[in-house]
């Protein structure tokens, strides 16, 4: 697991005290990921809405996976792999609130219907459209 | 210790999306199914790195990264067919 390529033996004690520190760091970040991806999950199951579970999902989607990979950028060896590992989290960091305001202006363009008790402050399509929210209950 | 939590969160990432799929099951509009294929797109991406790093087999990454592409050009795709009734 501890790849050891030294010769000395002092620099072979101080190379695995950093890669102990280094997995520990490792560890605690992707923990925080995964808490974050378990968090969105539950939001994406129990909100009551599509706006809800997008709110609830697009944050938390982005945070965890960026922590996964910070975490594997400290453990992974070679320069290659770092940067591609650092491009996929720049990737992820711009495609995922990318794709979750298109399928949230998507359901605002359908007429989805909202949830109990909110409304809508923003008057963007109601003069072309009319009643917008009295469309369709789901499909 | 850190193989062992890495295969526990490999195993709790597969959980995850499992419970996610639920959402793509039930859910009551289609744009719920496109955000619950999201999540398990990221789920999948996750698991991919991090079985890259148990098996030690690096070429795995650029899998990941054709696989998030992959999936943002046919989410683009699906909600394009959503919301103006074909593609071209």
């Amino acid at each position: 697991m501890i790849r050891r390529r030294c010769g000395f033996r002092q620099d072979c004690l101080a190379e695995l005290d950093m890669e102990g520190i280094r997995e520990i760091i490792a560890i605690i970040l992707m923990s925080g990921g995964f808490f974050f991806l378990t968090v969105g999950v539950v939001g994406l199951i129990r909100l009551p809405d599509v706006y809800n579970r997008l709110h609830a999902l697009g944050k938390c989607d982005t945070m965890g996976v960026g922590l996964i990979i910070l975490g594997l950028v400290l453990i992974v060896p070679g320069t290659t792999n770092v940067v591609k590992l650092l491009l996929m989290g720049a990737l992820t960091v711009v495609i995922n609130p990318v794709i979750t305001h298109i399928i949230t202006k998507t359901a605002y363009v359908r007429g989805t219907s909202l949830a109990e008790g909110s409304f809508v402050v923003s008057t963007y399509y109601e003069e072309e459209e009319g009643d917008f929210f009295k469309g369709e209950e789901g499909e | 210790m850190l193989e062992t939590f890495m295969i526990f969160l490999a195993l709790g990432l597969g959980v995850l999306g499992l419970v996610s799929l639920y959402r793509a099951f039930k859910g009551p509009t289609a744009t719920d199914r496109v955000a619950a294929m999201n999540m398990i797109v990221t789920m999948v991406v996750a698991y991919t790195l991090i079985f890259t790093y148990l098996s030690e087999t690096y070429f795995y990454l650029d899998i990941a990264l054709v696989f998030i592409l992959a999936a943002f050009i046919a989410t683009i795709c699906i909600l394009k067919l959503l919301r103006e009734g074909s593609l071209f």
